[in-house]
């Protein structure tokens, strides 16, 4: 990353938090939003919190995923090990 | 161990026993499939794919495809009691090296714009956030080079409103706005897809552009797709969204938005109906995870989205 770059994320770090995304107009929601709330700029941060996965329920994508079959066999070889394949959609806990 | 992989290319196609006859020798594959025939789906075509337990030298141990979390994990406990019990050894290696004709992942848009997408339903009752669906569903959206620049108005000031191309439209439209929060679907064919994607300039200065985006859509589809998946009847969806754009690196610093959309079991609105929603935001390139290809990236339609060997049946790219 370059220092512009870097100056500039830390910028944009900062300006987040005085809250100017992700509209102009500052979020309003309340306790009193539901999904029965119309989706607007209002209320962008409850539907973000709602709809979005939490960093709990993505714990699994911490794990060290190989990318292919391959790597996870020779892989599960060095370490005596056996292999999980996930070879579908969703989560690997079948939780879609 | 863990491991993710395309199950398409490992099966080698539909049925692995055409791909076998037809000369397909890829030792990954050969071995996946030796594998997989003893799993959840036995031998013979159709998919493999789901979630096994093997041995590093390619012996069956366990799988499943299942929605329950409780199912895969008691399977997972099986395979790995068998692999304890009766020590079947480590093995050896199928091959030295993996040579796959084609991964997905290798037209992964470098300095484009990746987006990671997560697909939950909504109650439809009124209901705070703490009592929302906890399954969820995610997939990732690509955008190369050339694409990201048909995001950024030519001359943008500030307060002007303008039509994002179709193209853009389309990719999110027929390729992710669809129902896959607690599974697969099929794709919406271009003149299944009609609404309109508009931008608003929020904020211009000599290095950043930000852009207010918002829009809506309504997919119909009465299609039925022999094999292939079919996607809902009709969903309506309206979308509201921001990006911050870097003129000098002619990339997105930050992009969010939402959808939120009802979908219907028929072309009348008078039928059953339940609400999903849609989040997209910048996926992280550093992660190998968050570089997995779209699901439907085969339809996308584009030249720099290099196509597999192995035909995806009945799953057309564009238009009948």
């Amino acid at each position: 990353m370059s220092l512009r770059k870097q100056i500039c994320t830390t910028l944009l770090i900062m300006t987040c938090q005085f809250g100017i995304f992700p509209n102009d107009a500052p979020a309003q929601e309340t306790d009193e939003t539901t999904t029965a709330s119309p989706l607007s700029g209002a209320n962008f941060n409850f539907w973000r919190s709602y709809i979005n996965a939490r960093d709990t329920e993505l714990e699994w994508q911490n794990l060290p995923w190989k990318m292919s079959f391959h790597e996870g066999l020779k892989e599960g070889t060095k370490l005596g090990k056996p292999v999980l394949l996930w070879a579908m959609n969703g989560h690997p806990l079948g939780c879609t | 161990m863990l491991a993710t992989d395309e199950v398409w290319r490992l099966q080698g196609g539909n049925d692995f026993n055409q791909y076998q006859k037809s000369g397909g020798s890829d030792p990954e594959c050969i071995c996946f499939q030796k594998m997989a025939s003893q799993g959840h789906y036995g031998a013979g075509g159709g998919t493999k794919q789901g979630i096994y337990l093997c041995t590093p030298g390619g012996k069956f141990l366990a799988s499943i495809n299942s929605l329950s979390g409780n199912a895969v994990a008691a399977v997972l406990e099986r395979g790995l009691s068998k692999w304890t019990t009766e020590q079947l050894g480590i093995g050896t290696t199928p091959a030295a090296t993996s040579t796959p004709s084609h991964r997905w992942e290798w037209s992964y848009p470098e300095h484009g714009l990746v987006l990671k997408q997560t697909t939950r339903y909504l109650s439809d009752s009124p209901r705070p956030l703490a009592e929302r669906d906890k399954r969820f569903n995610f997939d990732f959206v690509w955008f190369d080079p050339s694409e990201v620049m048909m995001f950024i108005p030519s001359q943008p000031v500030i307060g002007m409103e303008f039509q994002l191309p179709k193209t853009l439209f389309e990719r999110f439209a027929c390729y992710h706005l669809i129902e896959t929060a607690h599974g697969e679907s099929g794709i919406y064919h271009s003149n299944e897809v009609t609404g309109t994607f508009q931008g608003k300039v929020i904020d211009v200065k000599p290095g950043s552009l930000k852009i207010q985006v918002s829009g809506n859509c309504h997919s119909l589809s009465n299609r039925k797709e022999y094999r292939g998946l079919s996607p809902a009847k009709q969903i309506k969806i309206e979308f509201h969204g921001s990006f911050l754009f870097d003129r000098l690196d002619k990339e997105f610093d930050q992009f969010e938005l939402i959808a939120k959309g009802r979908i219907f079991n028929s072309a009348d609105e008078n039928t059953s109906s339940r609400s999903i929603g849609w989040y997209f935001k910048l996926a992280d390139p550093d992660k190998p995870a968050e570089r997995l290809s779209p699901t439907h990236v085969h339809a996308y339609g584009t030249e720099w989205v290099k196509q597999a060997p192995l035909p995806l049946y009945n799953l057309k790219p564009k238009n009948p």
